[in-house]
């Protein structure tokens, strides 16, 4: 694996907190040395929770696409109607 | 949870949620978006391995509509379940995230997006992802998930966040 995907494999393991107490110490010890790696870190924080942002959205249309789908069921309907009428 | 599964789930337990929502004072739309984050907040720790085995997903889905529209109407007012609170956040969290962030995800692709989804997500194995997006083995998955963050985040950076962020 090229370099700086070894990097990206180490962040992650630093930010999915899979590094033991020892590696997470020497980790957070170079981020205060290499702004770069501080920054990339940080950067990485932040496609992780877009990610997040993506996947919950995805989800959200699936659910909706559910619901569209059992409008078209005529018990789910009427139970919806007979309980909003 | 497998989509028919998904599918049942709802079909069998909205309308009861919808009751409950209508009965406290709310229309049909607030119930469906109740239903669908308590839903999201179901699947989420069912994905991680959280949930509470001795609570029916029909209890849990209940009760957590009910809390989240009580707090959208400001009615709710003991501190929330863990599993909610954490969800609320990270909902307020990402409520604050530019509009143009999709523009980033998209850079990198489909199909990277949605390997990242179902990796950091759904928490797919590395295998069961080599399989279903056709990669040849771990390794080479685990390469492309690489690459695919590499991309976002190169990305992010070209953007200079980080520069008016952090400096």
């Amino acid at each position: 694996m090229r370099n700086d995907l070894i990097e990206i494999e180490q962040i992650e393991k630093y930010l999915l907190q899979q590094l033991s107490n020892e590696e997470k110490r020497r980790f957070e010890t170079r981020m205060l040395v290499e702004p770069t790696l501080y920054e990339n870190t940080e950067a990485q924080k932040h496609v992780y929770k877009l990610i997040r942002i993506f996947s919950r959205r995805q989800q959200r249309n699936k659910l909706e696409f559910i619901y569209q789908q059992l409008l078209r069921e005529a018990s789910f309907a009427q139970q919806l109607k007979n309980i909003f009428a | 949870m497998n989509d028919e599964n998904l599918v049942q789930l709802y079909r069998e337990v909205f309308p009861e949620a919808a009751l409950l929502i209508k009965r406290l004072g709310g229309n049909l739309e607030e119930a469906k978006d109740a239903f669908h984050d308590a839903l999201l907040i179901y699947l989420e720790r069912e994905v991680k391995g959280v949930l509470q085995i001795h609570t029916s997903a029909k209890a849990y889905l209940l009760g957590t509509a009910k809390i989240l529209w009580l707090r959208s109407k400001n009615q709710y007012f003991a501190s929330l379940p863990e599993d909610i609170e954490v969800f609320v956040e990270e909902e307020n969290e990402m409520a604050n995230e530019e509009q143009n962030v999709f523009d980033y995800l998209l850079l990198a692709g489909r199909k990277c997006l949605e390997m990242l989804k179902a990796f950091y997500y759904d928490k797919l194995s590395l295998q069961q992802i080599a399989e279903s997006f056709g990669f040849n083995g771990v390794r080479s998955a685990t390469v492309q998930k690489h690459k695919c963050v590499e991309k976002i985040r190169a990305e992010l950076k070209k953007g200079n966040l980080y520069e008016k962020r952090f400096n």
